[in-house]
């Protein structure tokens, strides 16, 4: 047996071949076998069997399951897996893309204002209606509202230079941020404030299966329109001077995938509120593994990011007997391993 | 106590005891057990089992009221008790433990509460003149219930106001089926206001006490006049001496020491032990009125502070005590120690004698 892994190691250090297929299939069975994992995991002492009975019964209603159980599965834990591998698949998909059209290995799907966006529309719906739904649109629509200003804003001033852009995205964010501490101003103190507060802070606790399929409609049709353009964000990352020589328009392919990530991006902030550090350290993790290819990078953030989210999420809803907020916990798994990069000067990329 | 802190002695308590998860366990309920539809404070009509004899709530205040009514049917409180929370607990209620709630800026775990098999989850819901807000609160409560399925959430109007608390105490009467504790409660709180008012409604704006209410450990956190959190200096014709704005969701707004010396309070009132074990000997405190003049006064601790968090019936107790510690010479007549005696007997479940109770108030700092 020794023999035999000694022999493995040798084929993965030595043949890339092997390596390739092993990181690949690695990759593509972790969210899935998480997916199935999670179901098991919650405070609710539940059985494996008896969590399988109730998933089942949905297929073989003769099957007698307690309601108490269909609850926890269908109602509690279900919407959350989805929610988590939704959001996470979008964040680092948007962060990988992002990385590669701003050609900065630093940024974060937020670049462009999208998250601020967001909250303040969030914000402005919990303060005028209060219903779960319309906050949810809300933030979904502003966060798209944040990214056009900055886009315009950038186009107005007659360059696609990726600096300017960026400075209009940091402008026009730190306005909107303005806007929802203005929002928080005003809200009653004693029941809206803690609802922005707790919405901004970032968390799949509340998410309903309802939710979750409306978010999920941008979220799947922006993912797969990046997977089909994903080769040419090579041609985007080599810069706009090659990419104008190769005859492609930049500033379109640069406007659709812009489109692309900050629709994923809006949809998952409208059902999870504010994650930071997904959308920036998964892509590189992922960098690592596949190599700075689009081609296969970004299907690697997908399944890198899901499994990542998924299991954060699992973490922050069984730690304690509260909720721990998904954000924090995400920050202090990222944030140290981003000053790693620092350290590591993360140059072995273009 | 600030609500981090809450959540960091929870985590502690929780790491050391490294129980992943702990439930109660269940004798089998009792036989026969029937179903009743009531309607709840947000109008949901809802289809209960009778009798209701394990609940939970969703937040502290409404957990208060359980306790005070049906110390026995209430699984478990929202948060851990601290040593100096369980002196007045008596042995029978010393166990019960935490199941985290959505209150302040946290968020608890649908299965935590589903795994405790509570009868009903009680949920505090905002009362407010405005429609929209009826609505999220509804929503809310809707949203609660799906994910709580088959267990039903009853809504009980917001417990947080002295002044608002009777409706709400009569309500949860009827649920627990503790009518005429419910009447108890709500006949002393109505007694204890009465007395109050009355005489501090007699008193001219410039000759009311200036106070000043110190939170946290360093006594430079505050809530001003109007917020919740104040509520009882308000009520008993204090002078609250913060001008801020009302912070929500905890309160608890920072302000500087130069702030309160200029403030200059007559009165401090505090929550916290530690604060009030230093505050004499704090040279930076020395020239505020209250300070020199012996005046600071610490809240009792147990079961549920009197002045603040919770914010509850527990601050029922609250009204007759800031009434005599910001004027002594007025309710000179209000019998504080059997008023204290009588509200920990009959809605603490613990008989206190004369020497307890004026150690109790000796200890937040009355000259008795």
């Amino acid at each position: 047996m020794p023999d035999g892994i000694n022999n493995l190691k040798k084929r993965l250090s030595l043949n890339y071949n092997t390596r390739r297929w092993s990181v690949n299939l690695i990759l593509i069975t972790l969210p899935i076998l998480l997916f199935f994992v999670s179901f098991l995991i919650g405070r609710y002492p539940l059985t494996p069997v008896e969590v399988i009975l109730t998933i089942l019964a949905k297929v073989y209603p003769a099957l007698q399951v307690s309601p108490t159980a269909t609850t926890i599965v269908w109602d509690i834990r279900l919407p959350r897996i989805v929610a988590a591998i939704l959001v996470g698949a979008a964040l680092s998909v948007a962060g990988a893309s992002f990385q590669g059209t701003f050609k900065n290995p630093l940024v974060s799907p937020d670049i462009l204002g999208v998250s601020s966006g967001a909250g303040f529309g969030a914000s402005i719906a919990i303060l005028l209606v209060g219903i779960p739904l319309i906050t949810q649109v809300s933030a979904f629509v502003w966060g798209l509202i944040a990214v056009c200003v900055t886009y315009a804003l950038a186009r107005s001033i007659r360059s696609s230079e990726i600096l300017i852009m960026v400075l209009s995205g940091m402008g026009v964010g730190s306005l909107f941020t303005a806007l929802i501490s203005l929002c928080k101003y005003m809200a009653d103190p004693f029941e809206k404030l803690p609802q922005i507060v707790y919405w901004l802070m970032g968390s799949l606790a509340s998410v309903n299966n309802h939710e979750v399929l409306l978010a999920s409609i941008p979220i799947i049709l922006g993912i797969s329109f990046l997977f089909i353009l994903r080769w040419k964000l090579n041609i985007l990352a080599m810069g706009d001077e090659e990419s104008k020589s190769l005859g492609v328009d930049t500033g379109k392919l640069r406007f659709i995938i812009i489109l692309c990530c900050t629709m994923i991006t809006a949809a998952a902030v409208s059902i999870s509120g504010i994650i930071g550090w997904v959308g920036l350290i998964i892509p590189h993790i992922s960098r690592m593994l596949v190599g700075p290819d689009h081609k296969n990078l970004l299907p690697a953030t997908i399944c890198l990011g899901a499994s990542f989210l998924l299991l954060i999420d699992n973490i922050s809803r069984t730690i304690l007997i509260t909720e721990v907020p998904i954000g924090i916990l995400t920050a202090i798994i990222g944030a140290p391993f981003f000053l790693y990069l620092l350290r590591r000067g993360y140059n072995q990329w273009t | 106590m600030n609500k981090n802190y809450l959540i960091l002695i929870v985590a502690v308590a929780l790491i050391l005891s490294s129980t992943g998860g702990y439930y109660l366990t269940q004798d089998g309920g009792l036989l026969g057990k029937g179903n009743v539809t009531i309607t709840d404070m947000a109008d949901r009509n809802l289809t209960i089992p009778s009798p209701v004899t394990k609940t939970l709530s969703t937040s502290p205040t409404t957990t208060v009221l359980v306790y005070m009514l049906a110390p026995d049917k209430l699984l478990a409180f929202n948060y851990e008790m601290d040593g100096y929370e369980l002196e007045y607990v008596p042995d029978q209620y010393r166990g019960l433990s935490s199941v985290g709630g959505w209150f302040g800026s946290q968020s608890g775990s649908y299965e935590e509460f589903i795994a405790m098999e509570p009868d009903v989850v009680f949920d505090s819901v905002t009362p407010s003149n405005s429609t929209s807000y009826h609505t999220s609160t509804i929503s809310v409560l809707n949203e609660r219930q799906q994910k709580f399925g088959s267990i039903p959430v009853v809504g009980v109007l917001d417990t947080s106001n002295i002044t608002t608390l009777n409706p709400s105490i009569k309500f949860l009467g009827t649920v627990l089926q503790a009518d005429d504790q419910a009447t108890k409660l709500v006949n002393f709180n109505d007694k204890v206001q009465k007395e109050v008012k009355s005489v501090v409604s007699q008193i001219p704006d410039n000759e009311k006490v200036k106070v000043y209410y110190a939170e946290d450990v360093d006594g430079l956190k505050t809530d001003p006049a109007g917020s919740v959190h104040g509520q009882l200096i308000d009520f008993c014709g204090g002078k609250n001496v913060a001008d801020i704005q009302i912070k929500g969701g905890a309160g608890e707004t920072d302000v500087s020491l130069e702030q309160v010396l200029k403030w200059d309070p007559e009165v401090i009132i505090t929550t916290d032990p530690t604060f009030f074990k230093n505050v004499y000997n704090n040279p930076d405190w020395k020239s505020v009125s209250a300070v020199k003049n012996n005046r600071v006064y610490l809240s009792p601790q147990s079961p549920f502070k009197w002045f603040d968090r919770p914010t509850g019936g527990n601050m029922i107790m609250g009204i007759p005590w800031v009434a005599k510690i910001l004027y002594p010479d007025k309710f000179k007549n209000m019998d504080l120690n059997s008023l204290v005696k009588e509200f920990y007997n009959d809605f603490y479940h613990y008989q206190l004698s004369d020497d307890q109770v004026k150690n109790l108030l000796r200890n937040t700092g009355m000259q008795i």
